[in-house]
């Protein structure tokens, strides 16, 4: 039987690396009643798929029928009194837990999908959020809002001020004195990626996970971090125009793999994709739309370029 | 189930649209996939017909396949989307509420309490695994019953490999501390 791996392991020591080796040997499914998975005979399954296929001359046009078609004195006025003091204790307990809430609470600004939101600054600091980003920052502690924390995509305009500028991602450190930039980091993609691209000035990105790695990033290029890769790429040149397609509704993709492009349509055009095709979700795309229009449009243009073909039903629009 | 290797070359030949090849992975991987599907639909025949789905969806994109991805992990993911598209399709359902719901456990006779051997330590394991949180839960499975490195599980859960220790991580650290507390009612029993 297959051990726990190494690097599970290392997590316990002693006692209780013996404990987790009982607990892993000790684990049994458990065996549903009525639902015997053990009845089903895998060779009559395969005589039925191969039927299926030759008949369906190997290119799936075939469909199978589903099997499972299927009052007031002195007393009172002390009660009063002790109301009064209870009310008034309440009301400093929930004063100062206001106070604490707006103290500590961190602040956020977000850009609700199907949307875009610009924020500034009296500071001279400029922000644009893609659909369905989010920042946040504390009111109290650090520098503000010149301490953010971004999640998903959006572009900065900092003045040169002498004060430190800070944008933090999931694996991320971004730190500013004057420039204008742009960082994409979706928390939904499997990797946890930051891409930072500059378009003038100059920052330094370091890993937020091995901070150790950092690296000085010039105008008009462009690297990445993720979970497994903690040390940032060499800085590559880029064409900024492309980078900041999404700043005048456009899109934006190199290399970039189709449930990734669904997943910006959606939140773009706040609607549901489901491609329907494990395979079809991991291909690489790359696609430059600097005016899209409708989403209809894009979705026809992809299908041309990957042979795919698309449906759409109440809204919600599958590719396969 | 067979070596991630076998996976690979079955990979490539089914590229090459190698029936022998198709037939092996077919019988290999069959029984774990129809126990995985039956986790999430309780049905025979409806598992049956989503891995009539699944292995016939996969000899159709064949020529797409890819040798460095994990077969083994595009098939639990094929297995996995299908079960859960139909289940959606009947209802509406949360993705956390796919997860086989828990059955009420039958009572301990006081001779089985009595009884504080292995077999007892595995029914009580197998309780708290299924009380665990959904993706600690997915997670340990994928690893223990079906075998999956943490890769392979990542693309099954569509989460980041880190993540996935996270998970299995957590899922231990609870059912340790089960197991703890299990130990310690066991010995105040043997006192009493």
């Amino acid at each position: 039987m297959k051990r726990p791996d190494h690097d599970i392991m290392k997590h316990f020591s002693g006692k209780e690396g013996d404990e987790v080796r009982l607990i892993w040997e000790k684990a049994r499914r458990r065996e549903q009643p009525g639902h015997d998975a053990t009845g089903v005979n895998p060779e009559e399954e395969w005589a039925l798929l191969r039927k299926r296929l030759q008949l369906a001359g190997r290119t799936g046009g075939l469909k199978m029928r589903p099997r499972h078609l299927r009052s007031r004195s002195s007393a009172a006025k002390a009660t009063a009194a002790k109301t009064y003091a209870f009310i008034t204790a309440l009301a400093a307990v929930l004063l100062g837990g206001f106070i604490m809430w707006y103290l500590f609470m961190p602040v956020s600004m977000e850009a609700p999908r199907g949307e875009y939101a610009v924020f500034h600054w009296d500071d001279g600091i400029r922000v644009e959020l893609n659909s369905g980003s989010r920042i946040t920052w504390n009111r109290t502690f650090g520098n503000g809002h010149r301490d953010l924390r971004l999640h998903g995509e959006a572009y900065f305009e900092v003045q040169p001020s002498g004060k430190p500028f800070v944008v933090e991602t999931q694996t991320a450190r971004v730190e500013v004195l004057g420039t204008r930039f742009n960082v994409r980091s979706w928390s939904d993609d499997p990797d946890g990626r930051t891409t930072l691209t500059l378009v003038d000035g100059q920052v330094r990105l370091a890993s937020l996970l091995e901070p150790e790695f950092h690296t000085l990033v010039q105008p008009g290029h462009t690297t990445q971090v993720d979970y497994h890769n903690t040390k940032p790429l060499d800085p590559q040149p880029v064409n900024t125009d492309q980078a900041l397609a999404w700043r005048n509704q456009g899109f934006y993709f190199s290399g970039i793999s189709m449930s990734e492009v669904a997943a910006e349509l959606e939140r773009r055009y706040d609607s549901e994709i489901i491609i329907q095709d494990e395979i079809l979700g991991d291909r690489p795309l790359t696609i430059y739309l600097p005016r899209p229009g409708e989403l209809e449009n894009i979705i026809e243009t992809i299908c041309f370029v990957t042979n795919c073909r698309y449906e759409e039903d109440q809204g919600t629009i599958y590719l396969y | 189930m067979a070596k991630a290797t076998d996976y690979q070359q079955w990979a490539r030949k089914i590229r090459a649209s190698d029936e022998k090849a198709f037939h092996d992975l077919f019988m290999d991987s069959y029984q774990p996939l129809m126990r995985y599907a039956m986790n999430f639909v309780k049905d025979t025949d409806v598992a049956k017909d989503i891995l009539q789905e699944v292995y016939a969806h996969l000899w159709d994109i064949r020529d797409r396949l890819d040798e460095k991805k994990s077969l083994k992990a595009l098939l639990y993911r094929m297995v996995k989307n299908r079960s859960i598209n139909l289940i959606r399709s009947r209802r509406p359902v949360r993705l956390d509420d796919v997860a086989p719901s828990e059955q009420p456990s039958e009572e301990m006779s006081p001779e089985s309490i009595r009884l504080d051997s292995d077999g007892l330590l595995e029914k009580r394991l197998s309780q708290w695994i299924e009380a665990l949180p959904p993706r600690q839960r997915e997670a340990f499975e994928l690893s223990r019953f079906e075998g999956l490195d943490h890769h392979e599980i990542a693309e099954v859960m569509e989460c980041a490999p880190r993540t996935v220790n996270n998970h299995i991580v957590s899922a231990l650290n609870t059912l340790r501390g089960q197991l703890n507390q299990w130990k310690s009612q066991g010995e105040n029993r043997n006192k009493e």
